[in-house]
């Protein structure tokens, strides 16, 4: 394993306003998404050549890469030299303030086409839209709005039949938006912009993807012993374990880059922290826009000892009545805090909710130092995706082919083996529970009472052991090595 | 026709020369201008706004003026400067402006009220505003041109009317009366009224609009639906091997409405599905409609709003219809919700009553004495969320 220098944090990307970045420099960085560029692209050359405006929604979690997308989409079509000359851009970005009815979108667009000495403070036009389209002369205005939800509440539905027939008695504009979910301005038939936005979900990256995307930036920031390594079946094996703990979202994946080396992600743990370690500011802005309500349900979920619970038992935490618990519940998954479930084998009456974004839960954790399942969490991870390194080690400096298996069925002991390195002196206990879960018959652990009381490691062997209520409580990085060893169970069983 | 690549634009503005098909509605449309105008009746995005814009582009190559104006605004004040925008930039009328203006002291502008509408100067010249009918003005530039003729397209107007309705008790009809009589008093004057909200729930007498002809946007034949996806299919470079049977496919499952169409292809597109197959076709439209991605569910949701204590009826209604794989007439669907009027004391001409909103708010289309469900795509919605 080669080693290489443990790099100071520089920042180099900017994964929470990519806006600000070079569109070049996006562009060379973009992962997967081809299909959904090609067609925008495509769309705003036929808005350039044709008087088709193809209004379009681009939906996605926070951090999924809208912002992004845009960004390029806009860059390649204006390599196309009828774009660059029959198209002008509007854009009101993600973060602006102060755009909450009609005219402070006219405002917004005029500034940016005919900036006045005066800025903000110049008074709008008498015919603001008239004055828009003398600006447009015979050019093409591709609006560009981030957060339509917000900015569709704020307007109201007046003010979005006002923003509609505008759009539809100009003729020259095209709007380009994104959020981060559907919202009824968009959803509901009877409202005037419904059906008039070609709406495409943005899916998070695949692991493949992922690592497509750090071998990137590691090459861009020079690190070729990263590139490298990232291209390993070790490398491929730290990945996986770091896409099951902190999901596929590109900002996720943007802000392991700024702190990976090859040691880093090796140990793993270290990543996973540095990763929440960048995450705080983000984290703490998003909960203090929640209401109080909001805040101690998200808390209440985040502090609980497993990662799912029901209303009744959020409720309880959160000091709040069940109806109130559940309305709100209802509201957070809305703006996808929350995700609800129904676990099959369980009460359908009980609805189980979770965070919807992994680290979030570890975020708390990290943030008030309490003791963390995270590490256990990271490196019943490591050994599930890259069991082969230490066996294999261990049975090749040994040479006994069941070195280190003695503690199959039996609980986690020291092996020690003649010719070992130290570091592999002893079996993990984490490699030993894995064995074990493979091995053992299953665990009769069914009773609603022993499984709210089990820690991750006995949430794991009830789960694998069939109890449908340890796996609605697991954590979601742990479930598809419940799945995989029941599978495997169903095999070896028949 | 050669297939050609079309960009795929669900909702959108769309270009007339991509608009395809329509051509009897078209022609229907053109005749029209010559005995004052129609009204295009059609659910939500059917493609009525699509039609007018093709209207006005076919009608102003010819040598018409058109004056086409969308009026969905909560605010008349807009629309009146939306109106005087349109008024500048038509190649007919541009030049009068001036005079207008001049005629009425300062730059123009347009009331708009239930007692029609006005051109207007912004700054009086004397303590009477003076104003002038619009219509007539616009009329009276016009007569250069004849036999041509002035041809107004007002898209949305329902909009406009309801919010006329806000402020004045019996505003809708007032208003909708006042824009008659141009049409029937002033020569060579057209008007073309479309709206996303059906006319029948804004004004309760439809006599201010029976003067004109009805023309109603459904979906595309079927060689035109194949035609239009097969060019979508071509644009988004999908389906290369087996274009034509996959056209057909898609568009039998979206019952040939363009805007689903659109919106399947590009969902296809978006998944990167470059082969596709009828099962691919079949699964990806039952997914839209059971996980309700098409918002076909509102088509439940608004009974209640649509038809208040009849609203239940109404349901009972539509599912029969749904469960019947040929037209039904009024007794055969009431024989099969049951003994419904003995139930409820409902006469047979109030279920017809009801069956005719149906029909107006496109839940049915009628089919000699019987109703079927408007598109098979609807009652296949319905059915999806039949509980």
């Amino acid at each position: 394993m080669t080693t290489s220098a443990r790099r100071q944090p520089v920042r180099r990307i900017r994964p929470f306003t990519p806006a600000y970045e070079s569109p070049a420099l996006l562009s060379a960085r973009t992962v997967g998404r081809v299909e959904r560029l090609g067609i925008l692209v495509d769309q705003l050359v036929a808005a350039a050549t044709t008087r088709n405006r193809a209004h379009t929604l681009l939906v996605g979690p926070r951090g999924s890469g809208k912002s992004h997308l845009l960004s390029v989409a806009i860059h390649r079509a204006r390599q196309r030299p009828e774009v660059e000359q029959r198209l002008l851009f509007v854009r009101i970005d993600e973060d602006a303030v102060g755009i909450t009815r009609y005219f402070d979108i006219l405002r917004e667009v005029l500034l940016q086409l005919s900036p006045s000495p005066s800025g903000r403070r110049a008074p709008l036009p008498a015919n603001p839209e008239e004055a828009i389209t003398l600006a447009l002369g015979d050019r093409v205005l591709v609006l560009v709005i981030e957060n339509l939800d917000r900015i569709f509440h704020a307007l109201g539905e007046g003010g979005q039949q006002d923003l509609r027939s505008w759009v539809e008695n100009s003729g020259q504009i095209m709007v380009l938006a994104s959020t981060p979910a559907l919202f009824p301005g968009v959803k509901d038939r009877a409202l005037p912009w419904w059906g008039n936005f070609g709406i495409s979900q943005l899916d998070e990256l695949d692991l493949d993807q992922g690592r497509e995307l750090l071998v990137k930036l590691a090459t861009e920031s020079g690190d070729a012993d990263l590139a490298d390594f990232l291209t390993t079946d070790k490398g491929k094996a730290r990945l996986q374990a770091l896409n099951a703990v902190a999901g596929g979202s590109p900002r996720i994946w943007m802000i392991l880059s700024e702190c990976l080396t090859v040691e880093v992600l090796d140990e793993l743990v270290p990543a996973v922290e540095a990763l929440l370690e960048g995450l705080v500011p983000y984290y703490q802005q998003l909960l203090w826009d929640l209401s109080p309500v909001e805040q101690r349900l998200i808390r209440g979920l985040a502090d609980g000892p497993h990662q799912a619970a029901t209303v009744a038992e959020l409720a309880e935490a959160a000091g709040v009545g069940q109806r109130v618990a559940a309305t709100t519940l209802g509201r957070l998954a809305d703006i996808r805090w929350v995700s609800p479930e129904k676990a099959p084998e369980l009460d359908q009456r009980s609805t189980w909710y979770r965070l919807r974004e992994p680290m979030l839960r570890h975020h708390f954790h990290y943030r008030s130092a309490t003791d963390q399942p995270l590490p256990l969490i990271v490196d019943i991870l490591r050994a599930w995706y890259d069991p082969t390194e230490r066996r294999a080690q261990r049975v090749g400096k040994a040479g006994n082919p069941t070195a280190g298996c003695e503690h199959v069925g039996q609980p986690p002991v020291h092996v020690a083996g003649p010719g070992l390195p130290d570091d592999l002196q002893s079996v993990t206990a984490t490699d030993a529970m894995i064995d074990s879960l493979r091995q053992a018959p299953a665990a009769n652990v069914e009773q609603p009472d022993d499984i709210a009381e089990l820690d991750v490691v006995g949430l794991l062997q009830a789960a694998v052991g069939g109890s449908a209520e340890a796996l609605v409580r697991l954590p979601s990085e742990l479930v598809p090595i419940v799945e995989s060893l029941r599978a495997e169970r169903v095999t070896q069983e028949s | 026709m050669a297939i050609r690549p079309i960009a795929l634009n669900p909702g959108g503005v769309v270009d007339p020369d991509d608009l395809i098909g329509r051509d009897r509605e078209l022609n229907r449309l053109l005749r029209s201008v010559t005995t004052g105008g129609a009204k295009l009746l059609g659910d939500r995005r059917m493609g009525k706004t699509s039609l007018l814009h093709k209207l006005a582009q076919r009608l102003d190559e010819v040598g018409h003026a058109v004056i086409r104006i969308s009026a969905e605004s909560s605010d008349p004040q807009k629309f009146s400067r939306d109106l005087v925008a349109e008024l500048r930039r038509n190649r007919v009328l541009r030049d009068h402006v001036s005079r207008w203006e001049a005629e009425l002291g300062g730059e123009l502008k347009v009331e708009v009220g239930v007692g029609g509408v006005r051109l207007a100067g912004r700054v009086a010249r004397s303590a009477l505003d003076v104003e002038q009918d619009l219509f007539r003005a616009c009329a009276d530039a016009c007569q250069r041109i004849a036999p041509y003729r002035l041809v107004f397209i007002f898209d949305e107007i329902t909009v406009l009317a309801r919010r006329l309705g806000e402020l004045v008790p019996g505003g809708p009809e007032e208003f909708l009366r006042s824009l008659r009589v141009p049409r029937q008093q002033l020569p060579g004057v057209s008007m073309m009224l479309a709206g996303s909200v059906g006319l029948h729930h804004v004004i309760r007498d439809r006599s201010p609009v029976n003067d004109l002809d009805g023309v109603d946007v459904g979906p595309l034949n079927q060689p035109d639906a194949v035609y239009l996806t097969r060019c979508l299919l071509r644009g988004a470079q999908l389906a290369r091997q087996n274009e034509q049977a996959i056209a057909e496919s898609i568009a039998e499952q979206t019952c040939g409405i363009p805007y689903y169409i659109h919106k399947l292809v590009g969902e296809l597109a978006d998944r990167g599905l470059i082969a596709l197959d009828q099962r691919t076709i079949t699964t990806a439209v039952d997914d839209a409609l059971h996980t309700d991605r098409w918002e076909t569910e509102h088509y439940r949701d608004r009974l209640l709003s649509y038809y208040g204590q009849d609203a239940e009826l109404a349901g009972m209604i539509l599912n029969e219809y749904a469960a019947a794989a040929d037209p039904l007439s009024i007794d055969e669907m009431m024989s099969g919700i049951g003994a419904v009027p003995q139930r409820t004391g409902l006469a047979r001409n109030a279920v017809v009553r009801l069956v005719d909103r149906l029909e107006d708010d496109h839940y049915l289309v009628r089919v000699g004495d019987a109703d079927r469900f408007a598109t098979t795509l609807l009652r296949r919605a319905w059915l999806a969320k039949k509980r």
